[in-house]
């Protein structure tokens, strides 16, 4: 069996100032290199499922562990360190410091992330050259490199988003919804450019859509309704 | 480093917002440091209106009244001291030099000081200063010196005519437009009361006043027949010169006539000829200085006459003392103007919270911890301050290069350019620590959204 890069087991979340939780997980398991389709309704739960993966919050009660390391063990400082060094997030839209340029948006992740840095050049690459790589392939032209990311289109930020979250090459991407505010060609163009980098280095990906036609993109799809356990959210 | 660079590529993002935070704090850091510049100044001013004089002494009065009238040409002098007062005190074995005054005229505005030309050696401010001549020299009969300002004011040189009227306001009751001086001299710019001053001789005083020497041909009979130790007789001198204050010439006349008749052989003494019944105020120079607290006693209790006798130094700051109440409310105000441009820059920071949590999700994302969240804000408000500080102090480099002379003109202060102090430095930390104190608090509301948030983007 393969390594696993998510497990988590009883994982059980509840918002402050809410008298009903609303993540109860009995068990989570992803493989590593895996590529998961998490689906459900608005307001089910899917951001916050996310968010507790990325380790920006964390669950009441259960254990959640990525790439081994249980979450609950570590420091607050440290699962942002966590973060930063091993998961690359993709928002729904504004992915981007739009006062920066595209390439410092780029480069950001590094900036925040040493190990990033440190496999970069382990493989003898500079993270602007890295960086260039991803623009490239990812379809953004040179010469957009240099202006602020709010000049570009949504769906050309969202591709710089991907170059971000890739950079460095993390072991784990989160998208939430990165393709809501796309049309069909870009998203289908974006959703290729995504796959053939994660499956390129091997990068675990779970992606969130309420979009059912999406599904022949992964390998697996993950209804949050049939693992979700909390009573009255079916 | 890279969080600097971030925050402020965040903040020029945010330029008219920025500007406008910068310009609050820097104009309430310019007040808070002027206003303390000015008080200073002024104080040092104060200071330096008058020194190397021992003792100040005139008729009986308070003694902030007496340093005001006798060296701030501010006021009237309640009584007069008659000149066979100051004749004793001028004899007095511990007196080194003495100077008589007599103020109550005044030249479009300007005080009239009558004295006598040795004012000019003895007469010192700052740090033992002593006057000097832009241009000609100390007075003659008929002839008066200038003060810097108001020989620019007037636009007067050495040669001009002068008029001199009766009264203090810039309104004159009275001219004696048959009475011209001549400007024999104009004085060099000292930063004091005298850059405002007429100065003239006693005599020509008196002779303006129609005392004794009205008619010029019979001055020197006069003048010798005025002389007297007679009690009664300085009495009612101390009461002529009273009514010289309040009344008309007319009574006046009379009075000088009377004078003549009564005592006209009794003035004997071979000491010099009184050139006026009697003056404001004189300055003492004593023989030994740490003599001065037993000769203004003795001042004080003089029999004859009524005196008060002041030392300087120590009235000009009891008179600082009375004014600091001033200086304490202005330094309120700028503390509060302080406080607004502070809370001016927390609802800025506030109000820009909201449109930043986009930001501060994206930050998150990436790896951003709350502490950092927290701390760019602090480093934002911060930064902003330190410039807000600079620009504030630049600005009260301009403004004080550019009011300076005006302020020398209208107040007589000395505004000078000079270094920062160690006390500016303190205002300016504190200023500074403030601003760390009160960006906490959008800090730590960033620090709670990006906690309660979670990755959620909300708008
Ligand atoms: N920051 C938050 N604070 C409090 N409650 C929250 C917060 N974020 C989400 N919730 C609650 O948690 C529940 C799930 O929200 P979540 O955003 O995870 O749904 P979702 O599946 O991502 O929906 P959508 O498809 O619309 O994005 C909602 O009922 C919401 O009210
Ligand atoms: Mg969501």
């Amino acid at each position: 069996m393969a390594e696993l890069c998510i497990t988590g087991q009883q994982i059980k979340f509840c918002w402050p100032k809410q008298s009903q939780p609303t993540l109860f997980i009995p068990a989570l398991a992803v493989a590593k290199g895996e590529r998961i389709l998490l689906r459900g309704p608005s307001g089910s739960g899917k951001s916050t499922l996310l968010s507790l993966l990325a380790g920006i919050n964390q669950p009441s009660s259960g254990t959640l562990s990525i790439l081994g390391t249980d979450l609950h063990r570590l420091s607050q400082r440290q699962r942002d360190k966590f973060r930063a060094d091993h998961i690359g997030y993709i928002f729904q839209q504004f992915n981007l410091l739009p006062y920066l340029s595209v390439y410092r948006n780029v480069l950001l992740a590094c900036d925040f992330s040493t190990a990033r840095k440190k496999k970069l050049a382990a493989l003898n690459i500079k993270p602007e050259s890295e960086c260039e790589r991803l623009l490239t392939h990812l379809g953004i032209d040179a010469k957009l490199w240099h202006q602020q990311a709010s000049q570009l289109s949504v769906g050309q930020q969202q591709r710089v988003a991907v170059a971000r979250a890739l950079i460095g090459k993390p072991e784990l991407i989160i998208a939430d919804e990165p393709t809501s505010a796309l049309d069909t060609d870009a998203r289908d163009n974006f959703l290729d450019l995504l796959q053939q980098e994660c499956t390129s280095a091997a990068i675990t990906l779970v992606f969130v859509t309420h979009d059912a036609s999406l599904g022949h993109h992964f390998d697996r799809i993950i209804e949050l309704s049939e693992i979700n356990q909390v009573e009255g959210k079916k | 480093m890279k969080l600097f660079r971030l925050s402020l590529a965040s903040l020029l993002s945010r330029k008219s917002n920025a500007l406008l935070t910068i310009f609050a704090i820097a104009i309430s850091v310019m007040l808070l440091l002027g206003v303390e510049r000015v008080s200073q100044q002024t104080r040092a001013g104060f200071a330096n209106t008058i020194s190397g004089t021992d003792l100040i002494v005139g008729a009986r009065s308070g003694s902030v009244n007496l340093l005001l009238y006798s060296v701030f040409h501010i006021g009237n002098p309640t009584a007069n001291v008659s000149w066979q007062t100051y004749e004793h005190f001028a004899n007095h074995p511990q007196v080194e030099w003495s100077v008589p005054i007599a103020l109550g005229d005044s030249v479009r505005g300007f005080p009239v000081v009558a004295t006598e030309p040795h004012y000019f050696d003895y007469f010192r401010y700052a740090r033992q200063q002593s006057l000097a001549f832009a241009e000609g020299q100390a007075f003659g009969r008929e002839e008066a010196v200038l003060g810097a300002q108001v020989a620019r004011q007037l636009g007067l040189t050495v040669g001009s005519e002068l008029v001199v009227a009766h009264g203090t306001g810039s309104v004159s009751f009275h001219e004696h437009d048959d009475h011209p001086l001549i400007i024999s001299g104009v004085l060099e710019r000292t930063g004091t009361p005298v850059d405002q001053a007429i100065f003239i001789g006693l005599r020509d005083l008196d002779i303006m006043h129609g005392g004794h020497g009205h008619d010029h041909e019979n001055d020197h009979d006069h003048e010798h027949h005025e002389h007297s130790h007679d009690h009664d007789h300085d009495h009612e001198h101390h009461e002529h010169s009273h009514d010289h204050d309040h009344d008309h010439d007319h009574e006046h006349h009379e009075h000088s006539h009377d004078h003549e008749h009564n005592h006209v052989h009794e003035a004997e003494s071979a000491s010099v000829q009184p050139p006026i019944p009697g003056i404001s105020a004189f300055l003492v120079g004593l023989q030994s200085r740490p003599r001065a607290v037993f000769m203004q006693r003795e001042i004080n209790t003089y029999r004859d006459e009524p005196l008060t006798a002041i030392m300087p130094g120590s009235t000009l700051q009891e008179l600082w003392r009375t004014l600091s109440g001033f200086e304490t409310a202005l330094s309120i105000v700028s503390g509060f103007v302080l406080l607004t441009g502070l809370i001016g820059m927390l609802a800025t920071l506030l109000a820009s919270l909201r449109e930043r949590r986009r930001e501060m999700a994206v930050l998150r994302a990436i790896g951003a911890g709350p502490k950092t969240i927290f701390s760019l804000l602090v480093s934002e408000a911060v930064f902003l301050t330190a410039i807000g500080i600079a620009v504030g102090v630049g600005l009260l480099y301009g403004l004080i290069l550019a009011l300076a002379p005006w302020i020398q003109t209208s107040f007589g202060i000395v505004v000078e350019l000079g270094t920062i102090s160690p006390e500016e430095w303190q205002r300016m930390g504190i200023v500074l620590a403030a601003s760390f104190v009160i960006s906490c608090i959008p800090a730590w509301r960033a620090y709670r959204n990006s906690l309660a948030d979670g990755l959620s983007m909300r708008f």
